[in-house]
């Protein structure tokens, strides 16, 4: 029996070897699938997200620079390196998640008590509106980070990087990214010390209040900024940000064209943005106003 | 068929394993092993998840290297010829776990609502790369016919690189099938077999930016899509006599029509060849599976086709390996009467490569048999 059935054995022992040495032949051990199926820009893009996620970001710059200098224009190149140097400075999205579940939890809060307003129509205070809608800034802003010097540095160099993007190659996705770097540079603009100025003489009072007005001007271009970024995300959606911007950019010309600021607007600055210059800012409020001439 | 196997004196053929060109077998392993870190376009994937096929615990751990085993309790044969050879009737039901039930609860809210801040949170809240696998069957096997129901299967993975500007990707499917094949002798080795198979699956099947999502007008890309699938699947096996029981196999998979998802999945008729031979030992019975199909949508390289299983029988226990262009795979299924138990662990990972770009999956397979 084992004779006549030997045959059989043997060709299809041979068959399968044929096939096996077919294959060793066409493909080898030479990653064949990452070669025809992603391109070289490709791995390396995903190998400095690796790097990013390992915390490697110095490494994910320096192989991202390199493509950037090949091909200073490369979209990819551009969006990813510009998330390495966010993300060394400190920009994550697990933070974004806190602040975008605030944002999505506030505006929910204000769109009810908005309905209850107009049930009692008569009953309802502008101030009190006022002052919900800027708890729920202030809820929003608070889980901003701050972040330090340095790390704001290279959180202004990824924002410059993605300004490099020809506008007809950014994606929603990149205006969003962009619009999430700028809400962490907004805060650092708000937050960040100004430099106190020990006994304040009215010289000093004037300086420091002129500081002051810059630094909320700044912020408040930043936040125009952000909101045109999230605009440009989501035309659609964006009825009542294109309000806000208006608003904002109102404020910001009145603050421009009022000269040094004025007892109440440092006060509201200190009582309602209660930001990381308060102090300043109260100190600031105790200065005699200038007397008109 | 399988009584050819047993009535051999194994010992007086031993010699003969030794004539087999064992050393290409261990090169095509390395080889194999190799091009599995070759990753494909995706983020990540699965090692043993199947677009196109689905299977118990058995074909899972053998790299889905299926078309010439006989000795499967856990499921319908993958090869609807091989009903031939079912000794015993069989009525049972099998419930498969892969990586947990936590996943598959997660799946499940993907498919049933939209896309909302918890569920994005959730995408972060362990690892990069989350995946999990849910499968209950009820099997009716006996000679010549076998019949399945499988009225829930969930397949989850997803999986986010670069923290600061997340791509994500998501591939969710929940499967419904109900199964229907038989075969039986041409002539002097040749069997026919056929295939009725029918179902439908909700599906999620996307990459993209993270950042999209936070855009109500991107989240409809992520809403669950469905298809359903009619196929009838012929199937021609030669089973050799002898020491070695060399066979040869052929299926034409996926012949039928497809309604809905056609984009990413389509209904490509795949011509598949199975190759077995069982060397005989002293010990036991052991089984070479060498199998020419496509698993995935994406595997199109002839490589990512073949799959090789080695699969060795002693007593109630069965220890499986499965290797293939998606990584290795390695199995112990343990069958009584009426109840049976296996295990199997699937990785992407080859120890000799600092990759970051893996998966492994723990899989847990019960079942009762009346």
């Amino acid at each position: 029996m084992n004779k006549s059935v030997e045959p059989i054995f043997i060709w299809t022992g041979y068959l399968l070897s044929l096939l096996i040495y077919l294959n060793l032949l066409l493909l080898g051990c030479s990653h064949p699938s990452e070669k025809t199926q992603r391109s070289e820009k490709e791995n390396k893009i995903l190998d400095a997200k690796r790097l990013i996620d390992q915390n490697d970001d110095e490494r994910a710059i320096r192989i991202l620079e390199e493509m950037k200098t090949a091909d200073p224009g490369d979209h990819d190149v551009l969006v990813t390196l510009a998330s390495a140097y966010a993300h060394r400075g400190q920009f994550k999205i697990q933070k974004m998640i806190g602040i975008v579940s605030e944002i999505v939890r506030n505006s929910q809060k204000l769109e009810r008590d908005g309905e209850k307003g107009n049930d009692k129509e008569n009953e309802s205070i502008p101030m009190a509106r006022l002052a919900r809608q800027l708890n729920a800034f202030l809820n929003v802003y608070e889980k901003i980070p701050l972040v330090e010097v340095s790390q704001n540095e290279d959180l202004e160099t990824a924002l410059l990087l993605l300004h490099q993007i020809p506008p007809h190659l950014m994606e929603s996705a990149d205006y969003l990214f962009r619009g999430a770097i700028r809400l962490f540079t907004f805060k650092f603009q708000m937050g960040s010390p100004i430099q106190e100025s020990g006994e304040w003489s009215q010289d000093s009072c004037r300086t420091g209040q002129e500081k002051l007005k810059q630094r909320l001007m700044l912020a408040g271009q930043s936040l125009v900024l952000v909101l045109d970024d999230f605009i440009s995300a989501a035309p659609k959606e964006a009825e009542t940000l294109n309000e806000s911007r208006s608003r904002i950019k109102e404020s910001l010309l009145k603050m421009r064209d009022s000269g040094a600021l004025n007892k109440w607007g440092v006060e509201s600055m200190a009582l309602y943005l209660q930001f990381d210059n308060s102090e300043y800012a109260r100190a600031l409020s105790k200065c005699e106003p200038e007397k008109k001439p | 068929m399988l009584g050819h196997y047993q009535s051999v004196n194994p010992k007086k053929n031993l010699k003969h394993f030794y004539k087999f060109p064992s050393f290409v077998l261990l090169l095509y392993i390395f080889c194999l092993t190799c091009s599995s870190l070759a990753a494909p376009l995706t983020l990540s994937r699965n090692a043993r998840n199947s677009d196109y096929l689905r299977s118990g615990l058995v074909v899972r751990s053998l790299s889905y290297a299926c078309f010439a085993l006989i000795e499967n309790t856990d499921d319908v044969s993958c090869n609807p010829t091989m009903t031939v050879f079912n000794q015993e009737s069989h009525l049972g039901g099998e419930f498969l776990l892969g990586n947990g039930y936590a996943n598959v609860e997660r799946a499940n809210r993907f498919l049933s609502s939209n896309i909302d801040e918890s569920t994005i949170n959730d995408l972060f809240s362990r690892e990069k790369v989350l995946q999990s696998e849910m499968d209950i069957s009820l099997i009716f096997r006996t000679r010549y016919f076998e019949a399945a129901f499988i009225p829930s299967r969930i397949q989850y993975l997803s999986a986010v690189r670069n923290e600061a500007n997340p791509d994500l990707q998501l591939d969710l499917k929940k499967e419904e099938w109900f199964i229907l094949q038989g075969g039986g002798l041409i002539f002097n080795g040749f069997y026919w077999g056929v295939r009725f198979r029918t179902g439908q699956r909700q599906f999620i099947q996307q990459e993209d930016k993270l950042f999209n999502l936070l855009v109500e007008q991107n989240r409809s890309k992520f809403k669950p899509k469905k298809q359903s699938l009619t196929l009838l699947e012929p199937g021609l096996t030669f089973q050799g006599e002898g020491v070695w029981s060399p066979s040869v196999h052929f299926v034409l998979a996926n012949l039928g029509s497809v309604q809905g998802g056609e984009e990413e999945y389509p209904n490509k008729v795949d011509p598949q060849w199975g190759l077995g031979i069982r060397p005989p030992l002293a010990w036991g019975r052991l089984l070479f599976l060498l199998d020419y199909k496509q698993l995935g949508v994406q595997d199109q390289a002839t490589i990512q086709k073949l799959h090789l299983g080695i699969s060795y029988l002693l007593g109630t226990m069965t220890t499986m390996l499965g290797i293939d262009s998606r990584g290795i795979s390695f199995g112990v299924f343990s069958a009584l009467k009426q109840i049976n138990t296996g295990i199997s662990i699937a990785t992407t990972r080859v120890s000799w490569v600092d990759s970051e770009n893996y998966t492994q999956t723990v899989y847990l397979q019960l079942g009762m048999q009346l």
